[in-house]
């Protein structure tokens, strides 16, 4: 356990020793305000049953920045170590394999939530100016939060996955995002099959995230999507371990 | 200390090791000479526990390599070749962080830096980023990280490879003082350095051992003088 500190601080140090984290964080902010803008506007324009939280978690701009943001926090944490040649002399000490995998997640989870944590502001902010609640109750801003809580580990567990098979952060990105979008496209045939075969558009609604974030973020919260994203994280990062502990020396 | 026995480690085709064997006794410094591609890195990253071997059995201080990989890499000190390190820290944090992470407890770590960094002559360069250091410097900190859990085993490939003579001499000096309370496997180009430094010379070539003995050994065997002799 001591490892894991040891190992998960450095982690979390070497994203601000460098200006990857205050970038990050700086159009991070920039893309999630403009989406709670567009989500103001399009409020604006009418009646509406839908929450200023829900509008939110729910744009094009709102996935975009989900998306792009988990390659970015994720690509280097084993590719840089075997670039930098690094990972001999961390694999040489004296810690087991499942702390360095673990450290590292949880690491990029921590700089995860921190970019996701001033959006919690701007909630806060939306009462005093526009005079009216963000949602109809806290369990709308739980279920939302939660959600990309566990939608954001387990696609994180992805891009640690996609790290360490290869020494080059621009092909781990890629691996990470191709299969972010498979996941996220696999959802989507729940709405293209929405008329036509209701068999599919039932399947992939059970895994859809968009569908999870919209329910959640009314507020409705299920305990069969929680078990699925955290069956899968620790699963993922099962496979990570294992695929550390075995072919780390051939990067 | 060491017993390797029938060692072999194969890349695909090629066959980096070739069932090789030997025996090192505590507090030698053994000095691993060869051409390039003879299979001396090759040799350290098993030791190291870094490689996984094909076939053989090594055993460290009675431990066996394979079957206790942590135990053993709590008795070694290692030193990759071209000393990897993370530019972005400075080298007391970065001494600080590997002294923790190799178990130091938390109230030794500065005692265990000082001692080090004197050693290493890094007092001076203590708060610099790693990444401005120069070679010379950086390969200083890769042994003083090596060096600061006093293990009995060290292992160092090329630790001087790409230094100025002035920077080859201080380590070089830096290397003879660690006998006999350390065993060192030292991998080297540089026959001088090795004949300065080392009680016995393991010559590899094409990964197997084509001579492991003294310098007077190698004498005998060498239609060559060996520099100190000319």
């Amino acid at each position: 356990m001591r490892s894991f500190w040891i190992l998960w601080k450095r982690e979390v140090a070497a994203y601000f020793r460098t200006p990857r984290a205050t970038i990050l964080l700086f159009f991070f902010l920039l893309l999630t305000g403009f989406n709670f803008c567009a989500g103001v506007n399009a409020l604006n324009h009418g009646p509406t049953e839908i929450s200023i939280v829900e509008a939110f978690f729910n744009t094009l701009f709102f996935w975009v920045a989900f998306l792009a943001l988990i390659p970015l926090l994720t690509m280097h944490l084993f590719a840089e170590e075997y670039h930098l040649g690094t990972m001999e002399t961390l694999v040489t000490a004296p810690v087991a394999e499942a702390s360095i995998v673990l450290a590292k997640f949880f690491a990029s989870l921590f700089l995860f939530l921190l970019l996701w944590a001033p959006t919690i502001f701007y909630f806060v902010l939306f009462w005093p100016s526009a005079h009216q609640i963000a949602a109809a109750s806290y369990g709308a801003y739980a279920g939302a939060y939660g959600m990309l809580l566990l939608i954001g580990m387990l696609f994180l567990s992805l891009g640690c996955f996609a790290s360490v098979l290869t020494p080059h952060q621009l092909i781990a990105g890629i691996i990470s995002c191709s299969l972010m979008i498979l996941f996220f496209f696999a959802g989507m045939l729940a709405f293209l099959h929405q008329h036509d075969s209701p068999i599919i558009h039932e399947l992939a609604a059970r895994f859809s995230l968009m569908e999870h974030m919209t329910n959640f973020s009314r507020g409705l919260i299920d305990t069969r999507p929680i078990v699925w994203y955290l069956s899968l994280t620790v699963f993922t990062l099962f496979l990570t371990i294992s695929l550390f502990k075995n072919c780390r020396h051939k990067n | 200390m060491i017993l390797v026995e029938a060692l072999s480690k194969n890349f695909g085709s090629v066959e980096a090791l070739h069932s090789i064997s030997f025996h090192v006794r505590k507090g030698e410094i053994i000095g691993l000479l060869g051409s390039n591609g003879a299979g001396k890195s090759t040799l350290l990253k098993i030791l190291s526990t870094y490689l996984p071997p094909d076939a053989g059995r090594i055993t460290i201080d009675g431990v066996d390599l394979l079957e206790n990989p942590h135990d053993i890499r709590r008795r070694l000190g290692y030193l990759p070749e071209g000393a990897p390190l993370y530019p972005e820290m400075r080298v007391h944090e970065y001494l600080t962080y590997r002294a923790a992470l190799k178990g130091v407890p938390a109230r030794r770590i500065a005692e265990k830096m000082i001692d080090v960094m004197d050693l290493c002559s890094l007092r001076s360069v203590e708060k610099k980023l790693i990444g401005s250091l120069s070679k010379g410097y950086r390969q200083r900190v890769g042994l003083a990280d090596a060096l600061i859990t006093e293990p009995p085993l060290l292992l160092f490939d090329e630790p001087t490879l790409g230094l100025d003579l002035t920077q080859q001499q201080q380590i070089s000096h830096l290397l003879k003082g660690l006998a006999p309370r350390h065993t060192v496997l030292l991998s080297t180009h540089y026959m001088q350095e090795a004949i300065a430094i080392c009680d016995r010379f393991l010559f590899l070539h094409d990964g197997k051992i084509v001579f492991f003995g003294t310098s007077k050994e190698l004498q005998q065997v060498s239609p060559f003088p060996t520099p100190s002799e000319k």
